[in-house]
């Protein structure tokens, strides 16, 4: 973990001490963390791996595709 | 799930859903049809924004409402249904789904649904049509009987000879788009300038039979071999055959049927003019936002598949989607590939209302109209579970489909499995999806079958996010 230091306003700051609090999160930070992991991996393409695609033709060879 | 409204002081718009059933976009006027079907339609594209690539996420009614209501796909599991299983639905709610009715009706917006409901649909609507069944009195006996004429009704609508079917279905079937149009323009004249509505017309005339009630001959037929000699022969499952006796007359031809599907596109057409022009009497024009789009399209004659909507070929899945209102830009025409599931987070922008883009498969369209973005999505995810059961993608160029065996790629209703267990085409130099590259172009073939799985696992992963995140909102409320 890195420590960065962060400004917002402070109605922005009660909203997410709302927001924290409704959905059950502990701390501000776990909260923030939750909501940049799921914005960051919403904006990635994930590549499909070595084991996806050897998964994939093997399939298809077996259905006589390949 | 937290809704919160930007601006609240804002006028908010009225929102009519115009929804015609099974119409295949390329019959339209301003889609560039050839016969005249849509003059209103078209009036609505001229003066709104016109997606020419938007598609369903499944060719099945009840499936594609709950996707344009809830902005979500939800995955098809083992059974071959018409509508949603208890599993299926229930991994929609226990995820925190909530419906786009149910969203406006916490905006202080009246919602009416001029259609048929029964279930989960009906959540979130203050009116919507009730079938018999559901009006009946407690008495069990009482119900009962109700119930087995209801039944009989229905069987004989569906399935009984045309001439009985034709009287049936005027004197006893369900309401008429004439009905429907009539209470609509019903609900725009009394709603008071302090309230905002929420209203889905529903129209079914082009749906089969294709049997407006006007205009029944407004275009006519050319070809000359009649349809049931066509399929005479072949393996035709039987339900299907007696449901398209009681379609269509003896001697019509696949022409004469397709003009008849045209015309009652165009009565329904008329029907739109009435709604707008009762729109433009009460001055609601400039503060109504306007949806036009279709659940499906329709197979008339293509790979073999005649007046139905399966199959997850152009034909069945593209939709027409246009969007009308003062903040929508004029005479716009949006190529992007767009969706049914998009549709609630773009209402949403529309009207200010914030939302966590979680709670959605679709993607907000404002960015396209507003013309900050050229593209929301790279693949249309596509699946159908009930007479075949398969699963697809299409990009601009390429469409992919696949089902897990020979069973489950075998249709019901025309006993062959159309385009084999794998089809690939190459929209481009296909448009009509007639040539499957599956076992010559073995490159595509695999990248297309990595993006299918990597779509159907990107729907999973974020499902469960959904419902991790449901149930620790839930559990907060009760510490």
């Amino acid at each position: 973990m890195v420590l960065i230091k962060l400004e917002i306003s402070e109605s922005n700051l009660l909203k997410l001490k709302d927001k924290t609090k409704s959905l059950g999160f502990d701390k501000i930070q776990d909260y923030l963390n939750y909501v940049i992991e799921q914005s960051i991996s919403e904006d990635e393409e994930q590549e499909p791996s070595e084991e996806d695609e050897e998964a994939v033709k093997r399939r298809l060879k077996e259905l006589g595709y390949l | 799930m937290l809704f919160e409204i930007m601006t609240p002081e804002q006028t908010k718009p009225n929102i009519i859903f115009i929804v015609m059933d099974a119409l295949r976009a390329k019959n339209l006027g301003c889609y560039g049809y050839s016969r005249k079907t849509s003059p209103n339609i078209d009036f609505l594209s001229k003066n709104g924004t016109m997606f020419t690539n938007a598609f369903t996420s499944n060719n099945a009614t009840y499936k594609a409402y709950l996707s344009i209501l809830a902005g979500r796909h939800v995955l098809l599991e083992n059974s071959k249904e018409l509508f949603f299983t208890k599993q299926e639905i229930n991994s929609f709610f226990s995820s925190g789904g909530t419906f786009l009715q149910e969203i406006l009706k916490k905006q202080d917006y009246k919602t009416y649904c001029l259609k048929y409901l029964n279930g989960w649909q009906k959540q979130g609507f203050d009116f919507y049509y009730k079938e018999a069944s559901q009006k009946t009195s407690n008495n069990f006996i009482n119900k009962l009987k109700q119930n087995s004429i209801a039944r009989i009704m229905k069987l004989l609508i569906h399935l009984g000879p045309k001439s009985i079917a034709d009287y049936l279905r005027a004197r006893y079937g369900r309401n008429s788009d004439e009905k429907v149009t009539k209470d609509a323009i019903e609900i725009i004249e009394k709603s008071k300038p302090d309230e905002k509505f929420f209203l889905w017309v529903d129209f079914d005339y082009t749906h089969i039979p294709y049997n407006p009630r006007k205009f029944t001959n407004k275009f006519t037929g050319k070809g000359d071999e009649e349809f049931f000699k066509k399929i005479k022969g072949k393996p035709y499952n039987t339900l299907m055959k007696s449901f398209w006796k009681n379609a269509f007359n003896n001697n019509e031809t696949i022409e004469d049927i397709i003009a008849r599907y045209d015309s009652a596109i165009a009565f329904d057409d008329s029907l739109i003019g009435d709604i707008l022009q009762t729109l433009k009497k009460k001055k609601l024009l400039d503060n109504t936002l306007i949806f036009f789009f279709s659940d499906h399209g329709e197979s008339l004659d293509e790979h073999g598949i005649y007046f139905s909507h399966h199959g997850l070929y152009d034909v069945a899945t593209q939709v027409p989607l246009i969007m009308y209102g003062k903040s929508i830009p004029k005479d716009k025409k949006i190529t992007s590939l767009v969706q049914h599931e998009d549709l609630v987070p773009t209402i949403l922008d529309l009207l200010g209302i914030k939302y966590s883009p979680l709670e959605f498969d679709g993607k907000s369209l404002i960015q396209l109209i507003k013309n900050k973005s050229t593209s929301t999505r790279e693949l249309i995810f596509m699946e159908e579970g009930d007479y075949l059961k398969k699963q697809g993608i299409r990009t601009k160029n390429l469409k992919y489909l696949e089902s897990s065996s020979i069973k489950d790629a075998t249709c019901k209703i025309c006993n062959n499995t159309h385009g084999g267990l794998i089809e690939l085409y190459d929209l481009k130099k296909d448009p009509k999806e007639e040539q499957n590259l599956a076992k010559s172009d073995k490159q595509t073939l695999i990248k297309m079958k990595l993006k299918l799985e990597s779509a159907v696992r990107d729907l999973k992963l974020t499902n469960e996010k959904r419902r991790i995140r449901h149930l620790i909102s839930k559990k907060a409320k009760y510490l």
